[in-house]
């Protein structure tokens, strides 16, 4: 039986129309990343099914792939840590990992609050033509309560994703910007993962070797190579994969190992999921209490104060869920070049 | 030992569950089903995660039947952060040849160690034991050998564990063995998470306590087990690129770890704060002609697979657990950042296995009254002595960073910044990359020999020039034999 793709973590802001135009957007999507680019090396990808247009079969497997949102490409950059959190608490741009965040700090410019998100951009860009009214009442939730109708649009009257309330890591973050953090990304993504591939007689299986042969994705990021690993890994068993409804990319846990309060409150209590649904946190929020006395820069990790949100995203991973069938029924042969 | 003997020494949850109440399970599945019996639904211990290493989990089994691939399960049970028991055993068709158990006992605040042997569980001993002379190296302190956690990949790419930097694939396993299919496998979380939620928090609990009961406002008692950590190398991690080897080609570049060349935990990105070091990439082109060079190949009886481990350049470090220790000296004001700097500082590129450095730990005593500063103590002692000793010695060069006060971070830097300006240089030439390889090599012999290597075959590629001599490395980036004190 086909599927109609739900909106992330099954949020409610798309009215009944926008909920179907969320799932045939999907399922573009998906079909586009089934048919591939057209080159023959990377071209069409058998493996990875539509579910609005194929069924799903009843010995189906969800496979969770987790990563940590801490970017990995500034390993490359720097091997001075703080340089790393400063270049990350920077820009957007360097919150590459499917995830992003901004920081609110004191008139000390002592850190008060840290939040992340992961929702994608293509659905507030739904979300902007569907309810403009919720829209702004998001905004105005996730940015400032000085959000106004006109920021959010360009002259064109089209939506903005990275207009001024969702363009810094001081303000919001409202949804994802980064230029390959989004879900579209991420299909593709593990579309092009579901071809196997042997090169030399010898089946490709490691994270590296496959995303440089693919060429699906960055191999200097902690998310791309393995997204497609073990997407590899389920079409290796002879299965056709897709993602699971709803399709999308969540936050999987915090876990603040290390992490010392002040009067010794577990810091996991000072993490909440505000948007998104148990089990798929779209929104998450590192903030003390008010009445503790005390805030989130008074913390030490390891004996540092958190004096940077990417100390603490060291500490948040993130999650997509992929989806097998018919497993040991797929014919595909492995291609034998690369992209 | 007695039921009251026991019951005063063994407190964690494995002896006072389990082996106190007379229940002594032959089987992780054993040890699993009796935790989940002794604990109510809501306890810690029901939440559980599993982990898998193994040096040859990269190469499938049937592409080499005879490879002692050394897969080993890591199974927890406890809370995140505070893991309350640890087992580990072997992974290959489940046979329990091995069983060993760490618990946390809150009362003494120590790990007891256990292992299953065929006449039964033998209680190896404690944290503290492995601090003690009597015990120390000895039994499972040969390679917990202070007592704490031990995770020799520590950091990305954890090297030979499964973790988002490197899947696992089930054909590791031979065709019917049943971990293929096995929740403990197949649900398995990455070397990421145990990392971060189970060694290095139990690193710390283990620092943590031990300075708890030695160290008071009055007295420090073992000051010579805490300064040890900051002089010498008590025990070793092991870090590489994150490079997969296959994947390296002549037109690309090898990040080389940054602590291979320095003490870069403790100097720059500790409490220290100093200059970091530059790019320390080498060319793709010249990495791959050194490994041509020295016939580098991972080898086990008859296999034989030309190239480096999985990811490339695996080395020796400087271990969590030594540096662990000197934060605390910092933190609780036990040592200066001064007194840290001027002892890290001597024979600064060399990190690991610096027997210029661990000669200092002979001015350590023993316990000591806080009446005046330790490093004061220490510190005078060195000074005394580097008048007499020879020019270059670890003596004179910690007396010359000391001798200038507060300008000890001026000077450390223009050293750091000298070194960094050599290693730029060298890196990009073939004799450079060739003398790192030599003296990545001469560390990984020396490491092999630990104990905590364990011995195991395809823990690192082999070369020509492996049981080679220690070198060292000099501040203006050339090797040299190593000095001996």
């Amino acid at each position: 039986m086909a599927t109609q793709f739900s909106a992330p973590a099954h949020l409610k802001d798309l009215s009944a129309e926008g909920r179907r135009a969320w799932s045939e957007q999907l399922s573009n999507v998906m079909d586009q990343a089934i048919e591939g680019s057209g080159n023959p090396a990377d071209s069409p990808r058998p493996q990875f099914f539509n579910p609005a247009k194929a069924s799903i079969a009843a010995d189906h497997v969800e496979k969770g792939i987790f990563w940590t949102a801490s970017p990995r490409k500034l390993l490359f950059v720097t091997s001075v840590v703080r340089r790393r959190w400063e270049i990350a608490d920077g820009s957007r741009e360097r919150q590459d990992e499917y995830c992003e965040w901004a920081v609110q700090r004191d008139e000390h410019g002592k850190v008060t609050r840290v939040t992340f998100t992961c929702e994608v951009p293509e659905y507030f860009e739904l979300l902007a033509k569907d309810n403009k009214k919720r829209l702004l009442e998001l905004y105005r939730d996730f940015a400032s309560p000085q959000v106004q109708p006109e920021d959010l649009f360009d002259s064109n009257g089209e939506y903005a994703p990275k207009n001024r309330w969702n363009n810094k890591t001081a303000v919001g973050p409202v949804h994802l910007t980064q230029r390959n953090n989004n879900l579209g990304a991420a299909i593709e993504l593990a579309a092009a993962a579901t071809i196997i591939r042997k090169i030399n007689g010898r089946i490709l299986t490691s994270e590296q070797e496959l995303i440089r042969c693919s060429q699906y994705g960055d191999p200097d990021r902690n998310s791309d190579p393995h997204i497609g690993a073990q997407v590899n890994l389920l079409a290796r068993s002879k299965a056709d994969i897709t993602l699971a409804d709803p399709p999308g990319l969540y936050i999987n846990d915090f876990t603040p190992a290390g992490f010392k309060t002040p009067d010794g409150t577990d810091a996991r209590s000072f993490w909440n999921i505000t948007r998104g649904e148990p089990g798929r946190g779209l929104r998450g929020v590192f903030e003390v209490p008010s009445g503790k006395g005390y805030a989130v820069g008074d913390i030490t990790i390891g004996g540092a104060h958190i004096e940077f949100g990417a100390q603490v995203a060291d500490f948040v991973s993130i999650r997509l869920v992929g989806l097998a069938c018919r497993l040991g029924k797929s014919t595909v042969e492995p291609k034998t070049g690369c992209v | 030992m007695s039921d009251a003997e026991a019951a005063e020494e063994l407190n964690d949850p494995f002896a006072k569950l389990l082996l106190r109440q007379g229940q002594f399970p032959t089987t992780l599945e054993e040890i699993i089903a009796a935790l989940e019996r002794a604990t109510e639904e809501s306890d810690p211990l029901r939440r559980r995660m599993s982990f898998i290493v193994g040096e040859g989990s990269q190469i499938p089994f049937n592409e080499a039947r005879d490879v002692h691939r050394g897969l080993r399960l890591v199974v927890t049970f406890g809370r995140d952060n505070e893991i309350d028991v640890m087992v580990s055993t072997d992974a290959s068709g489940l046979t329990n040849d091995f069983l060993q158990v760490i618990g946390w006992d809150d009362q003494k605040r120590v790990f007891h160690y256990y292992e299953r042997l065929q006449e039964g569980w033998i209680w190896a001993g404690n944290s503290s034991h492995a601090l003690d002379p009597r015990s120390r190296g000895q039994g499972p302190f040969d390679s917990h050998i202070n007592g704490s956690l031990v995770l020799k990949e520590l950091k990305l790419p954890w090297n030979h564990w499964k973790s988002f930097a490197a899947s696992m694939d089930a054909d590791v396993f031979s065709d019917g063995d049943p971990m293929r299919t096995d929740p403990l496998f197949i649900d398995s979380s990455g070397a990421e998470v145990l990392e971060e939620r189970v060694v290095r928090p139990g690193v710390r609990r283990w620092t943590d306590s031990r300075f708890d009961s030695t160290v008071t406002s009055e007295e420090v008692k073992q000051a010579d087990t805490l300064l040890r950590q900051l002089f010498e190398t008590t025990t070793i991690n092991l870090v590489s690129s994150a490079t997969e080897s296959r994947t390296l080609r002549a037109n690309s570049k090898l990040e080389l770890p940054p602590s291979f060349f320095l003490n870069v935990d403790e100097l720059v990105n500790g409490p220290l704060d100093l200059a970091g070091p530059p790019d320390l990439s080498v060319s793709g082109e010249d990495y791959l002609a050194v490994l041509d060079e020295f016939d580098v190949a991972l080898v086990d009886g008859q296999f034989r697979q030309k190239g480096d481990t999985h990811f490339a350049f695996l080395v020796p470090e400087r271990s969590v657990e030594d540096i662990d220790v000197v934060r605390k000296c910092v933190e609780t004001g036990l040592l200066s950042k001064r007194f840290v700097a001027c002892a890290l500082m001597v024979d600064f590129s060399n990190p690991v296995f610096s027997e210029r450095r661990a000669s200092l730990s002979r001015f350590a005593p023993e316990s000591f009254t806080r009446d005046s500063p330790l490093e004061e103590a220490v510190a005078r002692a060195i000074v005394a002595d580097a008048e007499s000793a020879p020019q270059g010695s670890a003596e004179r060069e910690f007396a010359e960073l000391w001798g200038l006060g507060e300008g000890w971070r001026a000077e450390a830097e223009r050293r750091l910044h000298g070194y960094y300006d050599a290693l730029s240089t060298r890196l990009k030439t073939r004799d450079g990359v060739r003398d790192v390889f030599r003296l990545a090599e001469a560390r990984r012999t020396k490491a092999f020999g630990l104990d905590i290597s364990e011995r195991r075959p395809l823990l690192f590629a082999t070369s020509t020039l492996r049981g080679s001599e220690l070198f060292e490395m000099t501040p203006t980036a050339t090797i040299q034999p190593a000095a001996t004190t």
